[in-house]
């Protein structure tokens, strides 16, 4: 056999060109199967995304066999992110098209992958890169439902919460989205709300399968809430021991129909007592908000809504049990229209109520202290300014956040702290910086805060390493 | 805000009244059973029901004005008493059937839109410039069903943001009914007292439009981060944005930007930005071309002081006023004018405020005394006047902000007759003229009679409102303009007026 010069120069500068660039090929293909997780079948119609560098997409649906195909890619890392009505949406995950070897997918740190996804790669025979993924997506769950007043007439913008049940994290950080059951073991999440229409009509999805609890609250609609009205668990409870929990499996609609409970109870009230020589307006534009928080309570379903008074509060509707009450006192004379309005008094204490009316429950408020402190920073580090943010845990009074900035010298000052639990969160430039430590005199507060008030006059320090501050200058 | 000044109004009803009365369907006249009546006792609700003859009854030892809500009608403040001879005890409310759009938003692929902000918008006039406004809101749920609520009856234009199918598809933008980027006049969707409109759908299309990209350049000495870039526009009220991403190398991409007006924003943060975060701006027309070697400057933001002085128009010492300036998110800056009239704002961070200028209150034993009657007649930012736009911050400010107040009123009184010459009883009376500060308020009293303060003198319309949305509808005024001969204000003193109405306004 002969063979002329030229046809071995051709395999040459072939093989070369594949030796010389390998293992860069010139040419991918992606394709997949869109399937149902639980069973295994096809799903048509999935539309499918894949994007190189997340600002020039490619788009495709699956055809009637579940099937997607993407040839002709230019080899790179893609982003791949599949969506079908009715099925949970997987989060996009990473797939690399520059290698020939075979992974799990998402292997790339995709923060949720796809479950169950794999990724055969091989190379074809013309070194085109080939990349079959199977995309497995789960049917979600949905719960529907009428919220209707004790009379029977549809409740518009009820909150309708669906609760989950789940073993308590650790460690644990206070969110006002989770809430502890009192084995100490587990703990309620909020995985969804939403509200219901001017029909009472409410629609809850994208919910993954397992045990939910659903529960309906108070209406933001003003006035359209008595006082002997109480926060209501599917089907007819009022807490959540004696909730009845739905077991949702992927893809079942359910119905859960809510009609909210009334319950009389007793009438707390008192004066509320200021302190003497301060000096503050005495008018209506100083006024204080009082509120009863429910001790070991999954949902403050003990009261109605929390009262404003002047000289005095009246509460009504309460029922029997252990409470913690709060009061905070607001000026609003430097900014009567706005948001300004400067918490001044304060007072947090336990009650218990029993099944009688507690009148003279007078509250003596005392006056909301500041809290200074310093920044310092790790040798090394250029200081910059840095914004201190206080989040109030568990006093729902304590809107609007304490805020402070530090100043050239790293002192900066948390002005009138309402009584409460608070966590410290540290920022700069709208960016969270790490402190490598927040502590309160002794006391390391960066994990589980403090509560207010404090017993001492321990400054607030935060001490931070520069590596971690978010590459400020 | 709204809380504090109903805490104001309940303070000062006077004490131990019993309020009695009957909610009525406005549409058909039929009693309103299970409605909530709720008024403020000394600091908690007082919440009652109407049983089903509609009736109610309420004692508290101070009673407010009332508040009557049914779900499916409007809500209602029971203050206003439309026909002679009931504004005593005990009172007739109506309740006016709530009109509902529904429909479904598709993508082009006939894929549910979930998560689309959808609207329902008509043209309200904000300080004296048109603008569209949403009525009603709702989002889509996974079906991409929406559901418009609580709407008064009148026209609307239905608006969807692109919601998930923007996130999946970037050309997928904000669309009007039935499928257009800009309200069409044609296009609105009728509803009456109590109606559903359903059906209502959109199905979203894909726009091309242009690409606007450029590079951001970092201050000296600042290394280069990942910053946010977008571009606002404000298309008549209504905001719409598109997100852009930035490159290692500083440049930056936003793509499927359709044509308009908008403002083209980097920001080190979040917007709006705090002091010491870097922050570039600058208008841009987008036209069917694309928008390249655009250069964003990023600066650090500075919190700024604005100082002022407040004067009399006559000359005389100014009183002590209340200056608050409201931004378009955050708490705002307030201050008080002293003695000689001068003030500070302080800390003000770039963006848009608007002003508030009241008297200062005093408060006397508890109460608060009644104050000066002055109103701002003007504020100046330099050369430009801006009592009624606001004005924008964007580094140092233009010069001090010089406010004028005047105590100077020219009072108009009368009496509202029917058509039978019978005296209307708490009607609501609006003036207008054009110019800022042509504008006056009255309620009729139990006689017909009202009084006005107007600020100027002028030729004037009168319109007797239905309701205070009317004020703000630009629909409504047109076609009631001629309702009331025009009135001539004069300085000095004016003779009484005798208003008679053609009609009372259907509620």
């Amino acid at each position: 056999m002969r063979y002329s010069n030229s046809y071995f120069a051709f395999l040459l500068l072939s093989l070369s060109s594949i030796y010389a660039q390998a293992p860069a090929a010139t040419r991918a293909i992606l394709e997949g199967d869109v399937v149902n997780a639980a069973t295994g079948a096809p799903i048509a119609g999935a539309r499918v995304k894949i994007d190189p560098t997340q600002t020039d997409p490619l788009y495709g649906r699956s055809d009637a066999g579940g099937h997607f195909l993407f040839s002709s890619l230019p080899p790179a890392h893609y982003f791949l992110s599949v969506d079908a009505p009715g099925f949970l949406r997987p989060a996009s995950t990473s797939v690399d098209l520059t290698l020939p070897r075979s992974s799990t997918a998402g292997t790339a740190g995709a923060s949720c992958l796809l479950p169950n996804g794999t990724v055969a790669r091989s190379a074809d025979a013309d070194g085109t890169l080939h990349a079959r993924i199977s995309v497995p997506l789960a049917a979600y769950a949905v719960i529907t439902g009428t919220v209707t007043d004790p009379d029977g007439i549809p409740m518009e913008d009820s909150a309708v919460e669906i609760l989950g049940k789940r073993p308590v994290q650790t460690p644990r950080r206070p969110s006002p989205a989770s809430r502890p059951l009192p084995d100490g073991k587990n703990e309620i999440v909020t995985v969804a709300m939403v509200r219901t229409n001017d029909k009472g009509e409410f629609r809850a999805a994208r919910l993954e399968p397992g045990t939910l609890y659903v529960v309906a609250n108070k209406t933001t609609s003003r006035g359209a809430w008595e006082s002997s009205f109480r926060a209501t668990y599917y089907p007819h409870a009022m807490n959540f021991a004696s909730a009845k929990p739905l077991e949702l499996t992927a893809g079942q609609q359910v119905r859960a129909d809510i009609q909210i409970s009334r319950q009389s109870g007793v009438r707390v009230a008192g004066r509320l007592v200021k302190p003497e020589g301060e000096e503050y307006p005495s008018g209506p534009l100083l006024y204080t908000s009082v509120i009863l928080v429910p001790q070991q309570s999954y949902i403050q379903n003990g009261n109605g809504p929390f009262v404003t008074g002047w000289d005095d509060y009246e509460l009504n509707d309460v029922l029997p049990g252990k409470y913690t009450l709060m009061a905070v006192t607001r000026d609003a004379s430097a900014d009567p229209y706005g948001g300004n309005q400067k918490p001044v008094f304060g007072l947090t204490r336990p009650i218990e109520v029993g099944d009688r009316d507690m009148s003279g429950v007078d509250l003596v408020l005392q006056p909301l202290r500041d809290l200074a402190g310093a920044v310092t920073f790790r040798e090394g580090c250029t200081p910059f300014a840095v914004r201190i943010s206080l989040q109030s845990i568990g006093n729902p009074l304590a809107w609007g956040q304490t805020e402070a900035v530090s100043g050239a010298d790293g002192r900066f000052v948390l002005h009138s702290l309402v009584m409460g639990k608070f966590t410290v969160s540290v920022s700069s430039s709208g960016r969270r910086v790490r402190a490598a430590s927040i502590r309160l005199g002794d006391r390391d507060v960066e994990k589980d805060g403090f509560e207010a008030p404090l017993s001492g006059d321990d400054p607030l320090r935060i001490d931070i390493a520069c590596d971690n501050s978010g590459g400020q200058r | 805000m709204k809380h504090c000044l109903l805490l104001l109004i309940f303070r000062v009803m006077a004490a131990g009244q019993t309020v009695e009365g009957d909610v009525v369907n406005a549409v058909t006249g039929a009693p309103v059973a299970g409605a909530y009546v709720s008024t403020t006792n000394g600091s908690e609700p007082l919440v009652v029901r109407t049983d089903v003859s509609g009736h109610f009854r309420l004692t508290a030892s101070a009673v407010a004005p009332v508040q009557v809500v049914h779900a499916g009608f409007l809500g209602n403040y029971g203050t206003r008493v439309y026909k002679p001879g009931q504004a005593s005890s005990p009172l007739r409310i109506e309740l006016t059937p709530a009109a509902a759009i529904s429909g479904k938003i598709e993508d082009e692929d006939g894929l549910p839109v979930e998560r689309a902000q959808v609207q329902a918008v008509r043209y309200r006039v904000v300080n004296g410039e048109r603008k569209l406004q949403p009525a009603a809101w709702a989002e889509s749920d996974d079906l991409g069903r929406y559901r418009l609520k609580g709407l008064p009856a009148g026209r609307y234009w239905v608006r969807t943001g692109s919601g998930d199918a923007g996130n999946w598809d970037r050309r997928y933008v904000a669309e009007y009914f039935p499928g257009t980027l800009k309200p069409d006049a044609t296009s609105q969707v009728e509803v009456e007292s109590g109606q559903e409109h359903a059906g209502v759908d959109i199905r979203l299309t894909k726009h091309e439009g242009v690409t606007v990209s450029g590079r951001i350049e970092m201050p000296a000495g600042v290394a280069v981060s990942s910053r946010m870039v977008h571009l606002q526009s404000d298309s008549a009220g209504l905001p719409e944005w598109f997100y852009g991403s930035q490159q290692s190398d500083g440049s930056f991409i936003i793509r499927h930007v359709t044509p308009g007006d908008y403002t083209l924003r980097a920001a080190s943060g979040n917007y709006p930005p705090q002091a010491g975060e870097l922050l570039a701006e600058q208008k841009l027309q987008v036209g069917e071309a694309d928008e390249g070697s655009i250069v964003l400057t990023l600066h650090e933001v500075q919190a700024v002081d604005l100082g002022g002085t407040v004067v009399m128009d006559d000359g005389s010492n100014p009183p002590r006023m209340y200056i608050g300036l409201r931004g378009m998110m955050g708490p705002g800056v307030s201050t008080h004018s002293g003695e000689d009239g001068s003030f500070v704002l302080k800390g003000l961070l770039p963006g848009h405020y608007d002003m508030q200028i009241i008297p200062d209150r005093k408060i006397v034993n508890g109460t608060i005394a009644a104050g000066s009657s002055a109103h701002p007649v003007s504020a100046r930012l330099g050369e430009k006047e801006v009592l009624q736009t606001g004005f924008d911050v964007d580094g140092p400010p233009a010069g001090p902000l010089r406010i004028t107040v005047s105590s100077h009123f020219i009072e108009i009184s009368g009496k509202l007759l029917d058509a039978s010459g019978t005296p209307v009883a708490g009607a609501q009376l609006a003036l207008t003229s054009d110019g800022p500060n042509g504008q006056g308020w009255a309620t009729t009293d139990a006689d017909g009679g009202f009084r006005f303060l107007l600020q100027r003198a002028g030729d004037y319309h009168v319109y007797l409102l239905a309701d205070q949305n009317d004020w703000s509808d630009p629909d409504y005024l047109e076609k009631h303009v001629d309702d009331f001969p025009l009135l001539r204000v004069v300085d000095g003193t004016n003779p009484p007026v005798t208003l008679r109405s053609p009609a009372l306004p259907v509620n």
